[in-house]
């Protein structure tokens, strides 16, 4: 397979290595502007993307973890500014013009939205619209285009290609049409793939089946795959590592069994307290105070005034700071060994990373 | 296919009659009832016998669905009364007077389709920039002004007092092309400024609605070309509100080029309708809306059924 | 390269003369964009009643200042004739000069603003008074009704406003009244549909249950219950209305339709003033100036209007 021209193409073209780094975002901020109010979504964050594996992206709506997706992809509104770094395989995003990023999307670098059946053009049959990304990436002509599109097809576990090809979007079932915008994604050859709470919007019973075909997905054809959801469940299940983000920061970062079963900030686990459990004890779900005005924020701490370990020293900010040594897990709290500490001395942490846990029993923990 | 075609027609048929049924019912508003209306006016000259005499040969004393009944039939046939100002058929007075309206209205159509729908199309595409703002701007005046003042206005300046293009006059194409369009340029131009505004305002709406949604972030997101984003996917989406603006732009374009043609003395049914006004030659102004009734209802029928047969949406929803 | 729009697709109504339709065409395309605006975050923004709406405002209060202020204003009487000074251009004394059978354009365009407003008067009256029963009636009650109802709302819909009121005046001669009832009339439908639309999910509410069981007519409940939740829209699809009413009943008056000479009107002066264009240009543009102000004033007070008023 020869690149059509461009040293972009040519770069990318072999498969990568199982743990490879393919994506590195790198202190990265991105302000919006809206006349003279600005307002910053992201304030200097690091993620790795490797082949093969799963990131999770979790927090609540507004905390930026879109935002750093639509950075990496270019798909930023003209009113967003980024700084920082974004490098895919070497190439620094950032400093591409848009006429070169036009190349790397679809190609390399794929979103996935939370729209499933509106994903997707209705006046035009979804079989064409797959013809149309795949031809845009080929290098091959019709032919070879349809073959990428059967094999994802196929990859994506949509029986009846011949059936889905022709029909309208409105035709097909929420998950199917997602389905098909993971194909579409996979026909085009990504290598990285960022899902924006891909299952939000379908039933519970095919949330399943997507994540479990994403994460199969990931492992055949060593995708990196950023998963962004605000619901920890979800994640869980599917994600190797993952980082929790608050108000534009990474608040925890770690392998997700052990972070879900032992948080080491006062936010995850917030988080986790708010999710039911079907055993431990019965009583009224914790509620996270309503979070006041960003703007209000004189230094310190972000997550502060909600924080229920908040102490004097949190009156300046702490950096992102390993949890303990050797393990790579990281926390953006003075009190991490604290928070973790409680853990550990409650019962006992299950979870080991890839554990597929029920979703409602997270890492047996009761206080 | 004929099914799509035949549910329409089953909802617009009856809007037609209601629309001849309208029109029917005007005569009644005459001071001098419906007689006032086949007679020449001046029913005061008749005793009252004579007038009695006169409604029971003119059949009304039918009950009146009957009389509509017989008028309609009438109107079928051709009949569309007689002018008591010139003594004439209706039919024959209207006849040479549709070519000039129609000229005026198509080619204020075609005009304005093209140009609101290509201005319409750059705005939604440079949307929040100069050029997307700059062409709301002017469409946004565009929909203020009214059409008369405009066309006063071009008129005199560009007519009476520049002398770039006749103000006055109309020359058919039998007997001058050149001269056809000469006389056609500035009030074609004028009606379009309107109807022209308020689509490139429609189709600016419709596509940058489409542009803004989810599956056009994923045509992005998957790397496709802009060119291709915008008028494979995009474009798509535009062609509906222009389907639907042609019915309602032929409503708006009739009511200006009443208007139009009298500023510019252009011999069509414009003028004739006003001149009959102030004659009181009542059948034919009661034809003439006869005549724009039914050409709008059926507009629309069209209109409805190309939509139907180009969105898929629609079309499943119908044959269900 | 996507990117949220800023820009409102409705500033301005269809003033054409064919333009109730479009208007409200217009009128509900902007209500769905102020409602997608205000989903879309921005609503906070929107909330107020904008910068336009208030100059339209100020200027339509200024007309009708005008309009009940004309006959202590150190003006010309309207009506009076100065033959020696016919056509004459703008002076000291008539500002705007004279028209044909010289009397004083200045004052007329003021003058003017008092025909302007009954026009829009009469129309807005007619409209409600036909449109609102119709719009609830339809919507209230079982479908036979409501279908013959909405058949006979589309039949008029689709028709030519001017030519429909050109058809009728023509019957009854011409008025101002007869030629803004008609009018009035015409837009009836329009907002008929608009009161059907609102009134049809409401038909079921339970709060309009409640009442009914509760023994209110239903033609109670249905002015005093459900109306005020349909209130909104239709206030600014009259708002609309209006401003297309005053263009409307200038076109008429400027085919000699209208008011009736010699009473000051837009229109009509208009009309006078284009025969002698090249002398004196002002007496043309300066009335058809103020229908343009006056209708444009009316669509802005009406578009700051849904901005405050419609929400999702």
């Amino acid at each position: 397979m020869h690149g059509r021209r461009g040293q972009g193409q040519a770069l990318s073209q072999a498969a990568p290595e199982p743990g490879e780094e393919m994506l590195r975002i790198g202190g990265l901020e991105v302000e919006f502007r809206a006349g003279p109010a600005r307002t910053t979504a992201l304030r200097g964050v690091d993620l790795t993307l490797r082949a093969g594996t799963v990131l999770g992206v979790a927090g609540e709506s507004g905390c930026g973890k879109t935002t750093s997706a639509l950075a990496a992809m270019g798909l930023l509104p003209r009113s967003a500014v980024a700084r920082g770094s974004i490098r895919y395989r070497g190439t620094e995003l950032l400093a591409l013009p848009e006429k070169e990023l036009r190349r790397y999307r679809g190609r390399h670098l794929a979103m996935i939205f939370q729209e499933t059946t509106t994903a997707l053009n209705p006046v035009i049959r979804v079989g064409d619209q797959l013809m149309m990304a795949a031809r845009a990436h080929g290098r091959g002509g019709q032919a070879e285009a349809r073959e990428r599109v059967l094999a994802a097809l196929a990859d994506v576990r949509l029986a009846d290609s011949e059936r889905v090809m022709s029909s309208y979007p409105h035709e097909l079932s929420g998950g199917m049409c997602q389905r098909v915008v993971i194909a579409m994604a996979v026909s085009c050859g990504s290598r990285v793939l960022f899902a924006d709470e891909p299952t939000t919007a379908l039933d519970v019973s095919v949330q399943e089946e997507i994540l479990e075909l994403l994460r199969g997905l990931v492992t055949r054809r060593r995708l990196a795959m950023m998963m962004i959801s605000h619901d920890l469940a979800v994640l869980a299940d599917v994600c190797d590592d993952i980082a929790v983000m608050y108000r534009g920061e990474i608040v925890e970062y770690g392998p997700a069994g052990t972070v879900l079963a032992s948080p080491a900030h006062p936010y995850t686990r917030a988080l986790l307290d708010c999710l039911p459990t079907l055993r431990g004890r019965r009583g009224t779900l914790p509620e996270l105070p309503s979070a006041p005005d960003d703007a209000g924020a004189s230094g310190g701490c972000r997550f502060r005034a909600r924080c229920g370990w908040a102490i004097d020293a949190c009156q300046e900010p702490p950096a992102l700071s390993p949890v303990l040594p050797g393990q790579p897990r990281l926390s953006r709290c003075w009190r991490s060994t604290d928070v973790l500490g409680l853990m550990a001395a409650g019962e006992s942490a299950g979870g080991q990373p890839g554990d597929a846990a029920v979703t409602s029993d997270h890492g047996n923990f009761d206080r | 296919m004929t099914r799509i075609i035949l549910r329409r027609l089953a909802t617009s048929i009856p809007t037609v009659f209601v629309s001849t049924i309208l029109v029917f019912a005007l005569r009644y508003l005459l001071p001098g009832g419906p007689v006032e209306a086949m007679l020449g006016g001046g029913t005061g000259q008749y005793t009252a016998s004579q007038i009695a005499a006169l409604e029971a040969r003119l059949g009304l004393n039918a009950p009146v669905p009957v009389q509509y009944w017989h008028w309609l039939t009438g109107v079928l046939h051709g009949n569309l009364g007689t002018s008591y100002y010139s003594q004439q058929p209706v039919s024959t007075v209207i006849a040479p007077r549709v070519i000039p309206s129609l000229e005026l209205i198509v080619g204020a159509l075609i005009v304005s389709t093209v140009i609101g729908g290509g201005l319409g199309m750059l705005a939604a595409v440079k949307r929040g920039r100069p050029t997307g703002r700059a062409i709301q701007l002017t469409s946004g005046l565009g929909l203020s002004i009214p059409d008369f003042w405009l066309a006063a206005v071009a008129a005199g300046v560009l007519g009476l007092t520049w002398n770039v293009f006749p103000a006055v006059g109309f020359t058919p194409i039998s007997q001058s092309l050149g001269g056809n369009i000469d006389t056609l340029t500035l009030p074609v131009l004028v009606l379009s400024v309107v109807t022209g505004s308020f689509l490139a305002r429609h189709v600016s709406s419709a596509m940058a609605s489409a542009l803004d949604s989810p599956y056009i972030r994923t045509a992005w997101a998957m790397g496709l070309p802009p060119r291709k984003i915008y008028l494979n996917c995009a474009l798509r989406n535009a062609v509906a509100p222009v389907i639907t603006f042609i019915p309602l732009a032929f409503t708006a374009l009739v009511g200006g080029t009443v208007l139009v043609e009298n500023i510019f003395a252009i011999p069509g049914l414009g003028t004739e309708i006003v001149s009959s006004v102030s004659n009181e030659d009542y059948p034919i102004v009661q034809a003439i809306v006869l005549l724009v009734g039914v050409l709008v209802a059926v507009l629309n029928l069209l209109a409805d059924v190309s939509l139907a047969l180009f969105d898929p949406r629609i079309r499943n929803a119908i044959s269900e | 390269m996507p990117s949220r729009s800023s820009g409102r697709s409705g500033a301005g109504l269809a003033a054409g003369v064919g333009g109730a339709v479009l208007a409200q065409e217009v009128a509900e395309d902007a209500t769905l964009a102020a409602e997608a605006a205000h989903l879309d975050g921005r609503g906070t923004g929107a909330r107020r009643f904008g910068l336009v709406p208030r100059i339209g405002l100020v200027m339509f209060l200024f007309i009708l200042l005008a309009s009940l202020l004309a006959p202590i204003l150190p003006i010309d009487n309207p009506l009076q004739q100065t033959l020696s000074l016919r056509n004459a251009g703008p002076s000291l004394h008539h500002l705007l000069g004279t028209d044909l059978v010289g009397r004083d354009v200045f004052s007329r365009v003021i003058y003017g603003c008092r025909s302007a407003f009954e026009g829009v008067g009469i129309g807005v009256l007619s409209m409600l008074v036909l449109g609102v029963p119709w719009g609830l009636a339809a919507g209230f009650s079982g479908t036979a009704v409501d279908e013959a109802l909405m058949r006979i709302a589309d039949a008029m819909l689709s028709f030519p406003p001017l030519i429909l009121a050109i058809g009728v005046v023509s019957a009854l001669g011409s008025s101002i009244t007869h030629a803004m009832v008609t009018v009035g009339v015409i837009s009836a439908p329009g907002l008929a549909r608009l009161l059907r639309s609102a009134t049809l999910p409401l038909r079921g509410a339970e709060f309009v249950l409640i009442a009914q069981s509760l023994g209110v007519s239903r033609w109670r409940t249905a002015v005093r219950h459900v109306l005020p939740n349909a209130m909104a829209p239709a206030v600014v699809q009259t708002v609309a209305a209006a401003s297309y009413f005053l263009i409307v009943e200038a076109a008429l008056s400027f085919l000699g339709l209208g008011v009736p000479p010699p009473s000051p009107s837009w229109g009509a002066d208009m009309a006078t003033a284009y025969l002698n264009f090249t002398g004196d240009p002002a007496a043309t543009i300066v009335p058809g100036l103020a229908i343009t102000i006056g209708a444009w004033s009316i669509s802005a007070v009406g578009d700051g209007l849904r901005d405050v008023l419609v929400r999702a």
